[in-house]
């Protein structure tokens, strides 16, 4: 754009900091805004353009780069995710875990959309960004702390008990592989080991707070978008039970279709006793004490709990995802129906990814089962399916690194090369990230899941196509817009590539932009698409974009994040199929017993994946043709250099 | 003045929303809303300004719209109207 072009919805700067030498300058966001969509866009830009592909995570060379989403701060619906993105050292490649996140709006109002981290303090250090103060400041008084200890000082020696951080932990501290950043007491940039990174740097925290505001291109037209978008929510049918019991309501379905992941992914779903005894949704009705949402959201799907009773009585917490419930719960088969508030509040404490804590520790409890490993190796601690006070004592071990807690920190993948033993069939990862998603019963979801550019996750790709969205209006919707025969339907290949193309778009504009997927078609047929996006984002910065825009500037993303990935790691093919138990087990019991992922047909779907995508299907690797035609003609250059076109 | 309202889920889309309508931009320091956490536990109050001071605004009940801000984007509509109402009634205001 031009270089006096006034810009809205962006706040203009980008704030560079360099940790080493304590520089901070600014850059216009204008060089990247209108080719990169924003966050996750920008971020992955910068990051294969300024790393050099022979840095390793730890180093001072890596870069963190912290942005907020273009339509954040905004009352878009769902306006209220931040990234933070890096080279991540349980893949080794492109790692970015989305945050709600309050800092990422108090970002924008004081100036700035990015922030760039730059080498590593000498010693503790916290970023403080408040309008056009910025300070890297001393944090030796917050090291050590957990991440409630540190927003609680913070807010003590600030005097103000509204003041927002996203920080780490024990965990990020003692670079644990696995360690997430969290904002304030409850919502995580999850996996990838962002945290670590974090930790790498001597970097506690990042605190952000501002004055100013975010102005948009056409006001009286995105309000209007705004106020369309928000009344599309009412047809939704999920729309209910994401306001009762936020996420976890989708426990059912989840049971439907074998998605469950019981004592390691041996079974997909529950004994009947323990699905009645831990069904959250009485849980949450026993202790909920307040809703719980974030600016711009027009679902509420967060609670907040007083557990008053029971081992854990006095815990004070948000209700967590339904991921932590199949991570550390049903994983893990403990029947204590408060067990998940409490796990999952104690990873948020000690800033562990909850999928870093369930992935090693329900890999090291099925080798404890087989005799793999024993008490000379688990520090003497018997890891019997079920207890928790053990998981809560390994979970502390890891966040330290402690004994048998140092292996456990290095992630599944990498504590079975070091246990051996053929233990390695148990560590259920994708591109050495901890799976807590089933791939078996969901195809939709199995493909998305395990051709995710940042490893194993469902947040790039995956689509919930178990979901009850196969019939009447809602079909008929849902085939106008995958445009397939039959889109829900969770155990038919066909159609599937198609469907995870769209949503690698969709969630990568959702990412762009900070919108909560949650608030979109990722949820329910009946909420808001591209469609509205293109609305909200050409009104809200005044560039006419459109769906195909859109979709087109998403596969630029995509394609740059795989280039990026093959840079740093040796990933092909083999690396984008599900996990050999996946692969060689039946569905043990319940609704599709019996039922086993057919291999052949599974790599039929990934050579349309591939052909989809303009990827040769022998390697995986992009196209000459297909990288230029998205404007990334040296990215192919690079990628010829070291071999790796397709 | 501060309201309880055990509804909230203290997103705080009706600051933003507040502060667009004074501003023409989205401004939260601005806002005649403002969501405070609880004093003595979880959950959020609301606070409605009753006289300009530093850069809030105070709430005039948007008079000159059909319907209020704030409330055209809270998910808990009524409550909010009815603490609003209460505010526009009370003593200071008139």
């Amino acid at each position: 754009m031009a270089k006096n072009e006034a810009i809205y919805a962006f706040a203009g700067k980008i704030l560079r900091v360099n940790l080493s030498n304590g520089r901070i300058s600014t850059e216009p966001t204008s060089r990247y805004a209108k080719d990169w969509l924003g966050s996750t866009g920008i971020a992955i830009k910068m990051l294969y353009d300024e790393l050099k592909p022979w840095v390793t995570p730890y180093e001072p060379g890596n870069k963190i780069i912290f942005g907020a989403g273009t339509l954040v701060g905004t009352t878009a619906p769902g306006a209220c995710k931040s990234s933070i993105s890096t080279l991540g050292p349980l893949t080794g490649g492109w790692a970015s875990g989305l945050s709600d996140s309050y800092v990422g709006g108090e970002l924008k109002y004081a100036g700035y959309d990015i922030i760039v981290i730059e080498g590593k303090a000498h010693r503790p250090v916290y970023l403080w960004i408040c309008d056009d103060c910025i300070e890297i400041r001393e944090a030796t008084h917050l090291w050590g702390k957990t991440t409630w200890q540190t927003l609680d000082v913070l807010r003590d020696a600030h005097n103000d008990p509204l003041l927002h951080a996203a920080s780490i932990g024990p965990a990020g501290e003692n670079l644990v592989r696995g360690a997430c950043v969290i904002q304030d007491k409850g919502r995580a940039f999850g996996r990838c080991g962002i945290g670590s990174v974090m930790g790498s740097k001597n970097l506690k925290a990042i605190v952000a707070k501002g004055t100013g505001g975010v102005k948009v291109s056409n006001p009286k037209r995105f309000m209007a978008a705004v106020l369309a978008s928000r009344k599309m929510f009412k047809n939704a049918s999920t729309l209910n039970g994401m306001r009762k019991y936020g996420a976890l309501a989708a426990l059912q379905s989840k049971v439907d279709v074998s998605g469950i992941n019981f004592k390691n992914f041996q079974d997909c779903s529950l004994p009947d006793d323990l699905m009645k005894a831990i069904d959250p949704r009485d849980t949450i009705e026993k202790y909920q004490v307040s809703r719980k949402s974030f600016p711009g959201c027009a679902v509420g799907c967060g609670r907040l709990l007083h557990i008053t009773e029971g081992p854990y009585a006095g815990l004070k917490t948000e209700a967590c995802q339904l991921e932590a419930l199949l991570t550390l719960q049903t994983r893990l088969a403990v029947r204590e129906p408060t067990f998940m508030f409490k796990a999952n509040a104690y990873c948020n404490e000690m800033g562990l990814d909850i999928d870093a804590a369930g992935g090693p520790i329900g890999w090291a409890m099925e080798c404890y089962q087989r005799g793999i490993i024993d008490e000379k190796i688990t520090d003497g601690l018997k890891l019997e399916w079920g207890d928790a006070e053990t998981v809560l004592e390994l979970i502390r071990k890891i966040s330290y690194r402690e004994g048998f807690g140092n292996i456990l920190a290095e992630g599944c993948a990498r504590a079975a090369g070091i246990i051996g033993l053929d233990s390695s069939y148990y560590a259920l990862h994708i591109k050495g990230q901890d799976l807590y998603e089933p791939c078996r019963g969901s195809l939709g979801w199995a493909l998305g899941t395990t051709t995710s550019t940042r490893g194993g996750g469902h947040t790039t790709g995956a689509i919930m196509d178990y979901r009850p969205f196969n019939k009447g209006k809602a079909k008929q919707k849902a085939i106008s817009i995958f445009g397939v025969d039959n889109p829900y339907t969770a155990l038919e290949y066909e159609g599937k590539a198609k469907m995870v193309t769209y949503m690698e778009a969709l969630h990568r504009v959702n990412n762009c932009l900070g919108i909560c997927h949650f608030n979109t078609i990722h949820q329910d047929i009946e909420q808001i698409d591209f469609p509205q996006l293109a609305e909200l984002y050409t009104a809200a910065t005044g560039w006419d974009t459109a769906v195909e825009d859109l979709k087109w500037l998403a596969a630029k993303q995509l394609n740059l994040e795989k280039a990026f990935n093959l840079r740093h790691t040796d990933f092909g093919r083999k690396d984008d199929l599900p996990t050999q138990r996946d692969i060689c087990e039946p569905i043990p019991s319940g609704s599709l017993k019996g039922w086993r992922l057919d291999l052949e047909k599974y790599n039929q779907m990934l050579d349309e994946y591939y052909d989809l995508h303009g990827w040769d299907r022998k390697t995986s690797f992009p196209k000459r043709r297909t990288l230029a035609d998205l404007g990334l003609k040296s990215v192919a250059d690079d990628l010829e250099k070291i071999g790796k076109l397709g | 003045m501060i309201f309880k309202m055990a509804s909230c889920g203290g997103c705080r889309t009706c600051e933003i929303a507040c502060s667009f309508k004074h501003t023409g931009e989205f401004k939260p320091t601005v806002s005649s809303i403002k969501i405070l956490d609880k004093e003595d536990g979880l959950g959020f109050r609301v606070c409605l300004i009753e006289s300009s001071i530093e850069k809030s605004n105070a709430c005039d009940g948007c008079v000159n719209l059909d319907e209020p801000m704030c409330l055209q984007y809270c998910e808990k509509r009524e409550d909010l109207e009815k603490i609003l109402q209460d505010f526009l009634k009370s003593p200071n205001q008139k």
